[in-house]
């Protein structure tokens, strides 16, 4: 369990890098992108972990060992 | 204010392909022959010095599964098409039994990177260049220039744009992901002949990754790494998220740069004063 949690830590680390830079990538003004960052980690993170639920379903249903 | 065709210098897409292929050569269509003998020289004296210590074996590092047409176009070399083509030609991937290395193989691995990135740089001047009017008044740092800061320390384009908040939140974020990566690898990651393609993203990150790499000693690793995948994904994914940063100090500075290219070359007429008045 610690080491799940421990892993959700790093992907959450690495979410909030891409995000930022992705957001400054779109947005060239300061504001605009500090304002629409919250949104886009959480657009982010749910979206990641919708592709996360896909794969365990697959694997339950197709790959199971 | 955008460029009208007839006033460009050349096609920028031709430009940018010339260049790719021989260093310079994109230069030299658009009329600047100076700076393409400049670019000639500084890409492949890079490369050449590279070839020489290494003794064309900077490929070799790739595992033989992974060896095949196409696996070196991830790497930092391809920014120097035609020189990596050459390479490919003569050197290949080496003898099927292997040797002991060079003595300054990862000086040679390095310079050979290097060629390719700053060619990658002339291809970005040549491609702003092509359409930049004649007579042109430099009113903003050139975007290429800015896209060499960006590299060279992350967020240090953004800073040189007077984006100061901007700049230092790429550097502690990216140096930081760089820094924690390492730390969890235990500097494994900082190998080119052990993680060829991971070494590749991390180049992106400029001297940070390039001193780490010096200051490192290429440490040994006698045991199980913990996180050592994490380690190698935080720093990969550093130098290809300072890419983001490239293209963002790009956007904002070659519109500066345009728009210094289409403002008035001479100054505005002075104002005429109605009758009766006298200006000032």
């Amino acid at each position: 369990m610690t080491a799940l949690a421990v892993h959700v830590l790093f992907f959450l680390g690495l979410a909030a890098a891409i995000v930022v830079m992705g957001t400054f990538y779109g947005e060239a003004e300061d504001g605009p992108a500090f304002r629409a960052m919250p949104r886009r980690y959480g657009v982010f993170c749910l979206s990641c972990l919708l592709v996360a639920g896909v794969m365990l379903v697959c694997e339950h249903l197709f790959a199971s060992v | 204010m955008a460029e009208r065709p007839s006033e460009r210098r050349g096609e920028p897409l031709v430009a940018v392909l010339l260049s790719w292929v021989v260093p310079g050569a994109g230069h030299l269509y658009i009329g600047r022959p100076a700076l393409a003998l400049c670019a000639f020289l500084c890409v492949e004296g890079l490369f050449a010095a590279g070839i020489l210590l290494t003794h064309g074996r900077t490929f070799e590092f790739l595992d033989p599964e992974l060896r095949g047409a196409m696996a070196t176009a991830l790497t930092p070399e391809v920014g120097n098409l035609g020189g990596l083509l050459w390479q490919l030609k003569r050197f290949g991937f080496g003898a099927d039994e292997p040797g002991p290395w060079p003595p300054f193989m990862l000086a040679g691995a390095w310079l050979t990177a290097l060629s390719g990135m700053l060619n990658a740089l002339f291809l970005v001047h040549v491609h702003v260049a092509a359409r930049t009017p004649r007579g042109h008044r430099p009113g903003a740092p050139h975007p290429a220039l800015l896209v060499g800061l960006a590299w060279l320390v992350p967020g240090l384009g953004h800073v040189a744009q007077g984006r100061i908040r901007r700049g230092l939140i790429v550097a502690v974020l990216l140096i930081g992901c760089f820094a924690l990566g390492t730390w969890l690898a235990e500097g494994s990651n900082l190998s080119r002949e052990r993680h060829f393609y991971y070494w590749s993203g991390q180049f992106l990150l400029g001297l940070p990754a390039l001193a780490t790499e010096l200051l490192s000693g290429r440490p040994r690793i006698s045991h199980e790494l913990a996180y050592g995948d994490v380690g190698l994904l935080y720093a990969c994914l550093a130098g290809l998220l300072n890419v983001l940063a490239f293209l963002d100090v790009h956007g904002v500075a070659e519109k500066r740069w345009l728009a210094a290219s289409a403002a008035p070359l001479v100054s505005p007429a002075p104002p005429v004063a109605p009758a009766g008045e006298v200006v000032p």
